[in-house]
């Protein structure tokens, strides 16, 4: 028989099975028929004679059997038939049903979930053509002092073009600037520079115009610039004719010569205008570029690290305080590491993290149902036992509860996907700003793979349990009446406590990675910032270049500025900065001399953030004053070259010496030519600048006018402002808006920001950290609860008769409420031994989490087993206070 | 349902309801009637393999089924040879005679 033909035959016979069973059963009686009419012909009673024909047919039921095995779909139909009886049984308890399906749907929801943020964020291959070969170029340093990408403008141009490991290096910066011309108002924009080589590195080519070309990308070319496909649409309406249009970046008026495609982005999402970085062959300064390369096929990271280390030692030819010994001393290497590392950041441990969690709260989940199912099972045993007794197969019978948990778990399955589902899509709405390729996060065919996948895994966990179960069912005994038995099964009983023991212990690991989680954030938030973020108003103005050509027409604006915000009425005090604390977007960080000391040779200099700031800046931060005085107006002139420093320049930089009257200046002479040196007025507190985790760095800060040669236009012409007040930050930002455009109705006010936001912003990676974790522990020690309740309440139940005898032995109350007791917090200490030593030994895996505290912090894991024994206490006490109030005289006519 | 003496050899049974549908259509209770009368009451095609056979044959489209109204007016199902099931009788009748040949000339022999 042809296979198409049998499939038709098999079609036929589910879709018409109800006709079919009919002319079956029609066929077979008939021939019953016919024999009983035969045998009644030869004058045999009509009883005697149908009796005697059925006789002779045989159980009917048999053949019948065997009909239905001759169509070749009773698996099938056996399998629907199980599954609408599992069905009934499942709706009869409704219950059990509730209670095991929810526990489904939150651990397979969970992971779900989490999988489809760690498989966009951290597997997803990032949208450039074979972005596997992506790296970033970077150096470390063995003390870490000096920053990672110190000499990368300078080693990547120039040292490092004689490689054999690349395809194409470039190097890129971004800031931001104010965008005017065209027909819309001026915006606030985040421009990235970079060498026209970024184009070949990432394989993607303006969709609309062309790349830059060498000419453009030097010092004194033509200034061109390439627009998103976002700013193109909304500020050009998606005119193609913008090409050869002209737009000001920061007032410098640039040609538009391409468009990106729709999509693309680098270095991030909102990123919207690309310049080219003009890198001056004989001015090596900036520093703190970082790079990005292209290896060649087959080339790995190490061995591009290996090559460009080779050429490292060239740099000495170009930087003269570095020499070779400099750089071993220092341990200056080349850092070649997959650029997918850069963007995804130091989410990756937590995700993973994370992900393990979830999966120990499935196992949980996987273990709960499995203990219900066991309950279940042994409250059947007599149902079962009948039915063996009756002729049911075993196998069958096994097929059935299969059958059931089959259900439970596509209910499970199917909730927990509608969880995921909700989770994932509220995930952007709720935290724009956790995590990062938010836009790749989303449940995709890999996820329902994965989904599909830990099914398949609780399947076989829980699936398991009915198979061990059916082995022990013993009708005869059962029958006669085993389950009246005083004692409990041993066997399944010590079964269960073991997985009560065992999912105790997992969620005390959960316990234990959530309370370090916690407390992490707890000594994060006790951070000393440096400043006192609370009411304090921010927003960025910033000047472009063509309207306020010198320095002191920048620090005029700034100042008038400054006045008009003083005097709107709840204002405390108002100053200004180049970029605020914990902003990442930008920092300069430059060596720091001071006159009069010599760094020890070899060395590497010691390093300091450069930072610029007005008057009332420090007041409006909060930011003490330490020794002598702030910055003052009239500071900022070309005379007086007065500058702060923190409390740590002291410490590291001056080395004990008289802070006040000091002379230091930032950058090297090599590099950056001869700078004067300016004198140090006043010390100041030192703010985390970078970032939460990070000891701070030491700054120090310079008056927007400041001596020939110690130029700080490019950070004074875009200021933040600091604004301390007893308003309502909407309410200031609408007086700022009134005053700037009194002052120049060209210019946006941007960054529109409480202070206190940002210092949240900082905390977020850390909250996403905390607030998962926490999420997964809540679920894990409820479930565990929950398990050993479940487990407890049907053992009391089974004791019954035997509590019941106690009793009435003399057994008092509150003594069967402690022997129950007992139990419960015996099985939960167990346990919770069991989940500390597996907690310590995974310690490692939590390093990279914490902040402040150490992986065995005595207080965390104090508190977890004080939380972790009330759970178990609390779940003791409801049985134990069932048992107490047993009236012995029922309890013996127990069932 | 002990098993009958006269029940035919496993294998046989499909050779003899093609030989009786290929008289006339007949009912499955008419063929064990049939089968019985031809041989004297020799064979007798129990019901456990008699309608299993018939499913199977039908499967396999040698014969095929169809609801009549019989003499004393009862629905009874009905089947019928199809072409390709008169081929395989002819086919199914020469390898049986092969067979009691085979098995006449050992018996013979020893």
């Amino acid at each position: 028989m042809r296979g198409t033909k049998r499939i038709a035959m098999w079609l036929r016979a589910l879709l018409s099975r109800r006709r079919m069973e009919s002319e079956l059963d029609e066929e077979m009686r008939f021939h019953v028929d016919m024999e009983a009419a035969k045998h009644s012909r030869q004058g045999i009673s009509s009883d005697e004679a149908r009796r005697r024909a059925t006789l002779a047919f045989g159980s009917m039921e048999h053949h019948k059997e065997a009909m239905r095995e001759g169509r070749g779909v009773r698996g099938i139909e056996r399998a629907a038939f199980d599954l609408r009886f599992g069905f009934r049984q499942l709706r009869k308890t409704p219950g059990f049903t509730l209670a095991a399906v929810l526990t489904l749907a939150l651990g397979i929801g969970g992971n779900v979930a989490v999988f489809s943020v760690v498989n966009g964020v951290l597997l997803r291959p990032l949208a450039y053509p074979e972005p596997d070969r992506l790296v970033t170029i970077a150096h470390r340093t063995r003390g870490g002092d000096l920053p990672a990408r110190l000499p990368n403008a300078t080693a990547a141009d120039v040292v490092y073009q004689a490689n054999h490991s690349f395809e194409a290096m470039a190097l890129y910066s971004s800031w931001q600037a104010s965008l005017t011309g065209g027909d819309a108002a001026p915006e606030w924009v985040d421009v990235t520079s970079v060498t026209r080589s970024l184009f070949d590195v990432l394989r993607v080519r303006p969709a609309l115009g062309r790349a830059f070309t060498a000419d453009e990308d030097r010092r004194g070319g033509p200034h061109t610039v390439i627009l998103s496909h976002a700013l193109w649409r909304q500020r050009f309406g998606g005119d193609p004719a913008v090409i050869g249009r002209t737009i000001s970046v920061d007032g410098t008026t640039c040609e538009i010569i391409g468009v990106m495609p729709a999509g693309f982005v680098f270095p991030a999402p909102a990123v919207s205008v690309w310049v080219p970085m003009r890198i001056d062959p004989n001015d090596l300064g900036g520093f703190n570029t970082p790079g990005i390369g292209r290896l060649r096929a087959g080339v790995t990271p190490e061995q591009a690290e290996r090559d460009l280390a080779q050429l490292l030692p060239g740099i000495t030819k170009l930087v003269d305080f570095l020499t070779e010994k400099t750089l071993r001393d220092a341990g200056l290497a080349p850092d070649v590491h997959p650029y997918l590392d850069d963007v995804v950041g130091g989410v990756r441990p937590v995700l993973w993290t994370l992900w393990a969690m979830v999966g120990l709260v499935l196992l949980i989940a996987c273990v709960n149902v499995a203990s219900l199912l066991l309950v279940r099972a042994e409250t059947r045993r007599r149902e079962v036992a009948l039915r063996v007794a009756l002729g049911a197969e075993r196998g069958h019978l096994l097929t059935q509860s299969l059958a059931e948990s089959a259900l439970l778990l596509i209910m499970g399955a199917g909730l927990g996907l509608v969880f995921a589902w909700g989770a994932v899509t509220a995930l952007p709405r709720l935290a724009p700003d956790l995590l990062p390729r938010l836009a790749d996060i989303r449940i995709d065919a890999a996820v329902l793979a994965c989904t599909t996948l830990v099914a398949a895994v609780v399947a076989v966990a829980f699936g398991l349990v009915p198979v061990a179960q059916n082995r022990t069912a013993a009708p005869a005994s059962m029958l006669r009446g085993g389950d009246r038995s005083s004692t409990v099964d041993r066997r399944s009983g010590r079964l269960r406590q073991t997985l009560v023991v065992a999912q105790v212990a997992m969620a005390t690991v959960l316990l234990v990675g959530s309370g370090l989680v916690l407390r992490s954030f707890q000594k994060l938030r006790s951070v000393s910032l440096g400043f006192r973020p609370d009411g304090v108003v921010t927003f960025r103005i910033a000047l472009p270049g063509s309207r306020y050509a010198t320095s002191e027409s920048v620090a005029q604006f700034h100042y008038s500025m400054l006045d008009r915000i003083r005097s709107v009425p709840g204002v405390e005090v108002a100053g200004a900065t180049g970029e605020l604390p914990l902003t990442p977007t930008f920092s300069q960080i430059d060596p720091l001399r001071m006159e009069g000391v010599v760094p020890p040779p070899n060395a590497l200099p010691p390093i300091a953030e450069m930072r610029v700031a007005t008057p009332g800046y420090f007041e409006a931060m909060g930011i003490p004053l330490v020794e002598g005085r702030t910055l003052e107006r009239s500071d900022t002139d070309r005379q007086t070259g007065a500058v702060l420093v923190t409390q740590s320049i002291v410490r590291k930089v001056m080395q004990g010496r008289p802070a006040i009257g000091a002379h230091v200046a930032h950058g090297l002479e090599s590099v950056t030519g001869e700078r004067p040196w300016s004198d140090v007025v006043g010390v100041v507190g030192d703010v985390r600048g970078l970032s939460l985790d990070q000891e701070p760095m030491g700054a120090v800060y310079y008056a927007m006018v400041n001596r020939q040669k110690v130029n700080m236009d490019w950070l004074a012409r875009s200021m933040v402002y600091a604004v301390r007040t007893k308003l309502p930050p909407a309410q200031l930002i609408a007086s700022a808006r009134r005053e700037l455009a009194q002052l120049d109705p060209t210019l946006p006010l941007a960054e529109t920001r409480t202070l206190a936001s940002v210092v949240d912003a900082a905390r977020s990676g850390m909250r996403f950290s905390m607030i998962g974790f926490a999420i997964a522990a809540a679920i894990g020690l409820f479930m565990g609860a929950i398990g050993l309740y479940g487990v407890l309440l049907y053992v009391t139940a089974q004791r019954t008769r035997e509590i019941g005898v106690r009793m009435a032995l003399g057994a008092t109350p509150s003594s069967v409420r402690t022997s129950i007791l007992r139990r419960g917090v015996l099985v939960s200490a167990i346990g919770l031994a069991a989940g500390l030593t597996a907690a310590v030994s995974l310690r490692m895996l939590a390093k990279p989490l914490l902040y402040g505290i150490t992986p065995t912090d005595p207080p965390t894991l104090g508190a977890v087993s004080l939380v972790l024994l009330c759970a178990g206490a609390l779940a003791a006490w409801l049985p134990a206070r069932r048992a107490a109030r047993l009236d012995p005289v029922r309890a013996l006519r127990w069932d | 349902m002990g098993e009958s003496s006269n029940e035919p050899l496993r294998g046989t049974i499909d050779l003899l309801v093609l030989r009786t549908l290929s008289l006339a259509p007949m009912h499955g209770w008419g063929i064990t009637q049939r089968i019985q009368q031809v041989t004297d009451g020799v064979l007798e095609v129990n019901q456990g393999s008699l309608y299993p056979a018939l499913q199977r044959l039908e499967q396999k489209e040698w014969i095929d089924s169809e609801w009549r109204v019989t003499d004393n007016n009862r629905r009874a199902k009905y089947y019928r040879l199809t072409p390709l099931g008169r081929k395989a009788l002819g086919a199914e009748t020469q390898s049986w005679r092969r067979l009691v040949v085979a098995v006449e000339q050992l018996l013979r022999t020893t």
